[in-house]
Formats: C-alpha cells, structure tokens, sequence
C-alpha cells in the first residue's frame, strides 16, 4: 500500500490520485498553445522529460509532499503528451486516413486504462 | 456584332447567309442552320440594332453562365482530385515510428492514471452492513453500525 508506506491520511491519498488528473487537464489547452509559438518536437519532448522526472521522484519520494509534487509533475508532462499526440497525428495524416491510424493510437491509449489497475492491484 | 462572332465557336455558318441575318436568341442550338430563315424584314437598321443588343445581351449571359459552369466543374475536380490523393497517401516509414512513438507515450500516460488508484486505499472500511439496500435501513440499523 502507497498511502502506508509514505504515512498518507485518506484525504491525502485521494489528492495522490487528483494531482495528476488536475494539471494533466489544465495544462492541454497551453501545450498546444505552445507548441504553435514553439514546435511540436520541443513540447513533446518537454513533456515526456517532465513525465519521466515525475515518474522518478514518485518513485523515491518517502513522504506525501513529494509524492504529490511527482505526481503533479506528471500530470503537466502527461497532459503535454496527450495534447500533442493529437496534435501531431493531425498534422502528419489527411483527412481521408485519420479514422483508420487514430484507432492505433486510441487503442494503446485504451489497452493503458485498462491494464492499470491491474498491475496496480497485483503490485 | 455579327452573327459569327457570337456562335462561331460553336456552329459554323454558311457564308450566304452571314450577311444580314438576325435570329432570334430563341433558336435552338442545331447545327442544321440552313434551316433558318433569313429574315429580309429586319433590314431596317433599327430593327437590326435592337436584334444586335439583344445578341450580345445573349452572349454576356452565355459566358457568365460558361464562366460560373466553369468554375464550379474546376473546384470540384479539385475536390475530387483531392480525395483521390487523400485515399491513396501512405505513411513512411519516419511517419509510421512517429505514430508507434505517440502510441507507446499514449499507453504509459494512461497506464499511469489508473495504476495508482487500487494501490493507494488508506484502510479498509470494514462496516457490516446487512444484505439490503440503504433505504430499507431502520434507523436503528444505522445507529447500531455507528456504535461497532
């Protein structure tokens, strides 16, 4: 259990779970934004470094502040990835072909939720 | 303006009746104009400017009428040509790891937003409750789960 190992109360360990939903939502609308000043590959590449750094002070917090600030930082870097996926399937397929190729990509996406609680339950 | 210089790109006219003949803009399209009748009554010049505005009112309205035609067929040829691309454009190879690259990132950010939640539960709440809903509970059913 997280929420034993890291000394969370309930209400904290139910703000470990929203920390990523809520910056993962509000940051989608800005990574696009910015990925249009910007680029596509600098946004993308932002996010996944931050999605990767967040994953890793996850992993080695010790106590719930640490543990919110990684799951935070996942959620800005998670957010930036599923905003640009989007972004960059549109740019590189016509019209024509898009029905076909997001299946490949929503399928992933799909597989994902549905295996997560899964490994979650049996770690 | 003569009648050549409105149908000539269409229909040729014999040169013995290309001097004086005024029709009407109600004849048909044919090419069989040796059927018409060369109208000897219209040689009054007045008569024969009216018949001549009438003509060149007639042919403005057939290249507006060609012009607009023209376009339309040109944009949805275009349409159509880029349909035609559309459905027959394949991926690279690049643009194929570009899509297997945003698939994988897809995956682990959804992984990520459901594994947490069956490892994260503080306690289980552990009420025993009978086998019916909440609205069958008594008052004292809730009073005697509060006490346990």
């Amino acid at each position: 259990m997280i929420a034993k190992a890291i000394g969370a109360n309930s209400v904290q360990a139910f703000w470990i779970g929203t920390a990523y939903l809520l910056p993962y939502g509000v940051v989608q609308p800005l990574a696009q934004y910015c990925s249009d000043t910007f680029s596509r590959r600098a946004v993308l590449m932002s996010g996944t470094l931050l999605f990767t750094m967040g994953s890793i002070l996850c992993a080695v917090s010790k106590n719930v502040p640490s543990m919110l600030s990684g799951r935070a930082i996942q959620g800005i870097g998670g957010g930036s990835i599923t905003c640009l996926s989007q972004v960059i399937f549109t740019d590189i397929f016509p019209l024509a072909q898009r029905a076909k190729w997001a299946a490949a990509i929503q399928l992933t996406a799909a597989i994902g939720l549905i295996i997560g609680p899964l490994i979650g339950w049996y770690c | 303006m003569t009648l050549h210089a409105v149908f000539d790109h269409r229909l040729p006219l014999p040169e013995n009746i290309a001097h004086a003949s005024i029709l009407t803009p109600d004849l048909p399209l044919s090419r069989n104009m040796t059927d018409h009748v060369e109208l000897q009554a219209f040689n009054d010049p007045t008569v024969q400017q009216a018949g001549e505005d009438m003509i060149v009112s007639s042919e403005d309205k057939l290249k507006a009428n060609a012009t607009i035609g023209m376009e339309a067929i040109s944009s949805s040829n275009q349409s159509l040509v880029q349909r035609d691309e559309d459905a027959s454009w394949k991926p690279s190879r690049a643009e194929i790891l570009i899509v297997v690259l945003l698939a994988v990132l897809s995956f682990m950010v959804a992984l990520d937003a459901t594994i947490i939640v069956p490892a994260l539960p503080v306690r289980t709440i552990r009420v025993h409750l009978p086998m019916t809903s909440v609205d069958e509970m008594t008052s004292d059913d809730c009073q005697s789960h509060r006490g346990k």
